[in-house]
């Protein structure tokens, strides 16, 4: 393990009492990290509201649309953007809705009412998933260490989202912005896996000066059975 | 400069103005850059550099590249950083490199294992399987260790790999593997068209072939070869698209052309200079849309006898020692040839210093202007004649020359020459091993006497050398349509590719004349003639496994080895085929080739694992109240992928003893366990009953919004798959829960199901399992404390009943409360969104301290749930085990179908003597019976077979109960209660267990639990 190497601290307990409702997303401990200037950089994107919503478009397109604002995207692997309202297409029925935190719950009610004549479901996955910007001129090169997928420009062009595994992780990842130098992506990943994922990120950006991230979950297992009487 | 007494005085393409120092076995010798290992030492004079497989004879440096089967070193002395089996004529040098030989003991030039040599007649093929016989256990203990410190190569490091690797993925238009003529050829042509291009090439520089050509002679577009070669360089390296890979080997062809690289970013450099940011080496996993091989072609070795000696090697290698590196192989070199490539290889060596000492033809018909040229250069020439023998302990010193006659036989007359080198040309074969990966078909053509591409499978073609196309026009002409034509067919126009004109001396291979083996004066047991170097495999053996009945070409391998080991008979193979052939008397054709594999060189098994290793090497998955475990010094276990607490340790108290408190207290004041990790599926839409019934064991049609149920899901086998409570929270919305580990598959199983079977059921499913943070609170206490940490909340569970769930608010925070047990105490679920996990947790610890809240992990879960009989699918269940096995029958619907139930009627499912979960409960309490341990009907066990009533699933020693308890699976176990039966305890003698029902708690209440016979003295 390299003396550099950051492994996140959860610092000292601050002293219990009636605490107000906190919140903490899985990798609030992570600091953005960052490679030789422009090449790569990480930072979670946190607290955002997601919602899975399973529709057929034929049938609730439209009524999706007037209650959302905007269009369920047309061909498969794209996005549509409305100003901060943010549509993906992960598979022929079912789509992730990003809306700013502030207007989830009316949001989610206005979709919920927009196609209540509808067979459809919409599930909030705000905590289920977080995002990892990944961004900078690398930032293709470095996904390329840990997915399949054809991440060159003419494979995969601004807005589109693809659903795959990322080294041993799934996830959903989303091309927001394209030009060389400031390529940025999202990835969507679910919570548990997170911290996995930032560290294999970290790691396949070394090349170009991201430095060493260990996982926190770092114990070590006790599978033996255990269980004889003592005297 | 230090003295480098093979190295001429000019000419090569290696570095002269810098010297690198390095050592082998200890002997600090001086290169330059760009020498390999085998230039530099053969540079220092130094040809012999290991040690055969078999016969531990001298091997020196045969080939120049990849394909040189002896030379094999081991480089470094770090136990971390040691590397065997690394070939001298690849490895580049460098600063300090120390490079050892290996095979042999105690050196190289006094090896004991030498001594087995003058016994190889007794070492045949096959040898081991015949000689080694004895009692039974004598292979391995005596012949297998005793062998393996004789033979093989190498040793393997003996400490873990310090350094990074990684693995790459791409997509590409066109790969082209080989950057000789060819193969720059269509680098240029398909890279000019814009498509995506990578050029691979195994050594440092790109070139290939024309790099071994003699640049006075050669001219390309009017430019020296070097030249040409930095001009298309150049030009590749400014094209975007473009990728050049060097040091790169393409070592796999698979499946939708799909190409395995193998890239040595810093193995060439002195660890010092080894960049950290960088990997080691790399791993690229290459998805081509066209492929274009240019792999070249390898030259055949002759086959006579004594042809393994140091000092005898290819004149392919010789002249590339010569122009590519600078290097004389020998100052008084003898050539042994079939064609005229090795009359080129005289003159080159003639022209640079040496003396040839003699060119052997085993041709009658030589050309004429050659023999002109041999007569000007003052070359003696041995037409139509061969090398019948060699000597020279570790270099060749001299070769024995006799006539051939027309009948095949060798003439009495013989000549001693003497020399220091002997280079054999046996003609050139294309080197055609991944088009034969690709699963092309080979095809033989009688004119190169060797197999070229035939049709392909895949999207690739074959360009030059490797296609059979020799001559350097042609090769560039070859390479340039590949390129052209692979674009194309990717969607990409390269315009007009001009092809530089050639001028210069083709070399040409005239007439080539192919013998097998060639002719000798000796009988054919006494000829020591070897077709496979690497594995010490000679015509001898060949002939013996022939005679014993190995005719077929893939069994002939076997039997004998010849192109196995490391380098696979690169070289070795198609004399082998040859030989097989001849001997057979059939055509070449009619007798094959072996299978081509990948890898076509060893791959070490760091690139193969890249990155995923140590903390990479797979996730961890963490609930959002890890943090909180951590700090409390939790014993983790792994469930599935993720880590669980399995105990809270206090200071003082170990494992056991923590389990046993946390057990305790969950009974007698209030628990709490960290339940995020089980599998959540939200199920919604009209259908949604229907769905749930066809599922689930038992009927879902009247369970009213608010409340819950159990259920159990079968596989089509009517095997139990995997269980949980799901909770309707709307007639047409249901929250569905799983078990941790089959969280994933339920998922994958259900949407299946729906997508393919019920394509009618209006159904949408979608995992919630990470949106919610999950804690279970149970205990006597427990009401109290959800009470005072839920905002306004009626948990009295008189109105707050078993199976109900709630919507409430924590804090504010919106939440669902389920009030569902697995532990049979009063229980509370608290599911609150994930991002609030962490302050839910330590609310509960905080505010359950004065109700003596006590964490406890899976261990304690684990115990509380058995002492209740409830089983853990996967546990108490292994797929083999149905609801009527669990002797829960009832949660079987009547009436209905559902997954599996058909199943449930075929004979064997509904056989009254199978196996069923009751309760065991040994005589002595205190004695905790193991996990799997068989239960027998009698005392004494009988001699094997043993007939087995069942095994223990579950054992424990629980303190609510005060004794030891255990399930166990048991034949016709329901009709067994009461009864009497014996564990068998490993090693020890079988003790007395009572089979009992399996709701402990219950047992313990109703006074029914049997009398316990403690053991005498207690116990330890």
């Amino acid at each position: 393990m390299a003396e550099n190497a950051k492994k996140p601290s959860e610092g000292l307990e601050p002293s219990e009492g009636l605490t107000p409702p906190e919140r903490r997303t899985p990798l609030a401990l992570r600091q953005s990290v960052e490679g030789a200037p422009g090449t790569l950089r990480l930072a979670e994107t946190p607290f955002a509201g997601k919602f899975i919503l399973r529709l057929d478009p034929a049938r609730g397109g439209e009524a999706f649309r007037e209650a959302a604002g905007l269009d369920l995207p047309a061909a498969p692997l794209m996005s549509v953007v409305n100003g901060e309202r943010v549509v993906f297409w992960l598979g022929p029925d079912e789509f992730l809705l990003l809306v700013p935190e502030a207007e989830a719950a009316a949001f989610a009610e206005g979709v919920e009412k927009g196609l209540a004549g509808e067979h459809h479901q919409l599930v909030d996955v705000s905590d289920y998933y977080t995002a990892i910007e990944i961004s900078g001129r690398k930032a293709r090169e470095a996904l390329m260490k840990l997915t399949t997928l054809d991440l060159h420009p003419r494979g995969f062009p601004v807005g589109c989202v693809a659903g795959s595994n990322f080294a041993r992780a799934q996830g959903w990842l989303w091309l927001e912005h394209g030009e060389e130098e400031t390529a940025r992506f999202r990835l969507y990943v679910r919570w548990s896996m997170a911290d996995y994922l930032w560290c294999v990120l970290a790691d396949a950006g070394r090349e170009w000066g991201v430095p060493e991230q260990i996982p926190a979950a770092d114990e070590t297992f006790l599978t033996e059975s255990v269980h004889s009487k003592k005297a | 400069m230090s003295k480098q007494p093979f190295r001429t005085p000019q000419g090569g393409l290696v570095q002269r103005s810098r010297t690198i120092r390095f050592t082998y076995d200890g002997i600090s010798y001086h290169g330059h850059p760009g020498d390999t290992l085998a230039s530099a030492l053969i540079a220092n004079g130094r040809h012999m550099v290991a040690r055969s497989f078999k016969y531990h004879r001298p091997r020196g440096i045969y080939a120049a590249g990849s394909a040189d089967p002896a030379g094999l070193v081991a480089i470094g002395v770090d136990a971390k950083r040691f590397d065997p089996n690394t070939r001298a004529a690849e490895q580049e040098i460098y600063d300090g490199l120390v490079a050892s030989s290996q095979n042999c003991w105690p050196s190289l030039g006094t090896d004991i294992g030498g001594a087995l040599d003058p016994f190889w007649r007794f070492m045949p093929a096959g040898f081991y399987y015949k000689t080694f016989k004895g009692p039974p256990g004598t292979w391995t203990a005596l012949f297998e260790p005793l062998i393996r410190a004789f033979a093989g190569l190498g040793r393997a490091p003996d400490a873990g790999d310090p350094d990074r690797y990684e693995t790459v993925n791409r997509h590409c238009d066109v790969v082209v593997v080989g950057a000789g003529p060819a193969g720059l050829m269509a680098a240029l042509a398909a890279g000019r068209s814009g498509a995506r291009v990578i050029l691979v090439e195994e050594t440092h520089r790109l070139g290939g072939s024309i790099l071994s050509r003699d640049p006075e002679k050669l001219s390309l577009g009017g430019v020296q070869p070097a030249q040409w070669v930095a001009d298309i360089q150049n030009e590749l390296a400014a094209l975007p698209e473009v990728t050049i890979l060097t040091r790169t080997n393409a070592f796999g062809y698979y499946g939708n052309n799909f190409l395995g690289l193998w890239e040595k970013v810093s193995d060439h450099l002195p660890k010092e200079k080894r960049l950290g940011h960088l990997p080691r080496q790399r791993l690229w996993r290459v998805r081509a849309k066209e492929v274009v091989l240019a792999t070249g072609a390898l030259e055949r070795p002759l086959v006579f006898h004594e042809n393994d000696r140091p000092g005898i090697m290819l004149a392919s290698a010789a002249r590339t020692f010569l122009h590519r590196y600078g290097v004389l192989a020998g100052k008084r070199p003898v050539i042994f040839t079939n064609n005229d490539t090795g009359w080129v290889t005289a003159f080159d060596l003639a022209a640079n210093g040496a003396e040839i000492a003699g060119i052997i033809d085993v041709r009658s018909d030589l050309s004429g202007e050659h023999m002109a040229e041999a007569a000007r250069l003052g070359i003696p020439i041995h037409a139509s004649s061969t090398v019948v023998g060699t000597s020279g302990r570790h270099r060749v010193s001299q070769v024995e020359v006799r006539p051939l006659h027309r009948d095949g036989s060798v003439g009495t007359s013989f000549s001693h020459i003497g020399c220091d080198l002997l280079a054999v040309a046996g003609g050139y074969a294309p080197n055609a091993a991944l088009f034969s990966q690709s699963r092309g078909k080979l095809r033989y053509d009688p004119e190169l006497a060797a197999f070229r591409p035939g049709r392909s499978w895949q999207k690739e073609r074959s360009a030059g050398a490797c296609n059979g196309t020799y001559a350097l026009t042609d090769v560039l002409a070859e390479g340039a349509r590949a390129g052209v034509e692979a674009a194309a067919q990717a969607g990409f126009d390269s315009g007009d590719v001009t092809v530089p004109d050639v001028d210069g001396v083709e070399l040409g291979q005239g007439q080539l004349k192919v013998m097998p083996e060639m002719p000798s004066h000796l009988p054919p047991h006494r000829r020591r003639a070897w077709i496979d170097l690497q594995d010490d495999v000679t015509t001898k053996d060949l002939r013996l496994a022939l005679q014993e009945g190995y005719q077929a070409v893939e069994h002939a391998k076997r039997y004998t080895t010849t192109g196995m080991g490391n380098d696979q008979g690169k070289i070795a193979n198609l004399n082998a085929f040859a030989f097989i052939a001849n001997e057979r008397g059939e055509e070449l054709p009619a007798v094959g080739t072996t299978t081509f594999r990948q890898p076509y060189k060893p791959v070490t098994f760091a690139a193969i694992a890249g990155q995923h290793v140590g903390p990479h090497f797979a996730p961890r998955r963490t609930t959002p109240m890890h943090g909180w475990h951590r700090r409390r010094d939790a014993v983790f276990e792994p469930v599935g992928d993720w880590l669980r607490p399995r105990a809270y340790p206090r200071e003082g108290e170990d494992f056991f003893q923590a389990v046993q408190r946390e057990a305790r207290a969950a009974r007698t004041d209030c628990g709490v366990l960290d339940a995020s990790t089980l599998g959540k599926i939200d199920v919604k839409g009209p259908d949604a009953r229907e769905f749930l019934n066809r599922v689930y064991t038992n009927s879902w049609s009247k369970l009213a919004p608010g409340r819950c149920r159990y259920g159990l899901m079968l596989g089509e086998d009517g095997m139990v798959a995997d269980d949980g409570v799901t909770a309707c929270i709307a007639d047409d919305h249901f929250h569905m829960t799983t078990t941790t580990g089959g969280a994933a598959s339920v998922l994958a199983k259900l949407e299946d199901y729906l997508q393919t079977e019920w394509p009618d059921l209006k159904v949408f499913l979608t995992s919630v399992t990470e949106q919610w943070a999950v804690a279970s609170i149970c205990g006597p206490k427990s009401p109290a404390l959800i009470a005072e940490l839920l905002d306004d909340f009626d948990a009295d569970p008189e109105r707050f009943k078993f199976m109900d769930w709630r919507d409430a608010t924590m804090g504010g925070i919106p939440v669902r409360v389920f009030r569902i047990s697995f532990t049979g105490e009063t229980s509370y679920e608290i599911n609150i969104p994930a991002t609030y996990g962490r302050w839910m947790w330590r609310q509960i610890i905080e505010k359950g301290a004065r109700h003596g809240i006590t964490p406890y992990g899976t261990e304690a879960m684990h115990l509380l749930r058995a002492e209740k009989g409830f089983v853990i699918v996967g546990q108490d269940t292994d797929g083999t085990v149905t609801p009527g096995d669990l002797r829960m029958d009832w949660i079987v619907k009547k009436s209905g179908d559902f997954i599996g139930r058909r199943s449930l009627f075929r004979s064997d499912t509904a056989r009254k003597d199978r196996r069923q979960l009751v309760g065991i409960l040994t005589e002595d309490p205190d004695l905790v019976l193991e996990e799997g341990a068989h239960l027998i009907e009698r005392r004494n066990e009988p001699e094997p077979p043993v007939p087995v009533l069942g095994h223990v699933t579950s054992s424990y020693y629980s303190p609510n109960i005060g004794r030891s308890i255990a399930l166990a699976l048991v034949s016709g176990g329901g009709g067994r209660i009461g009864d009497r039966i014996f564990a068998t305890r490993g090693g020890e003698p079988t003790v007395p267990v009572r089979v009992t029902e399996i709701d402990f708690l219950d047992l313990k209440a109703k006074g029914a639990l049997p009398q316990a016979v403690r053991r005498e003295g207690g116990h330890g």
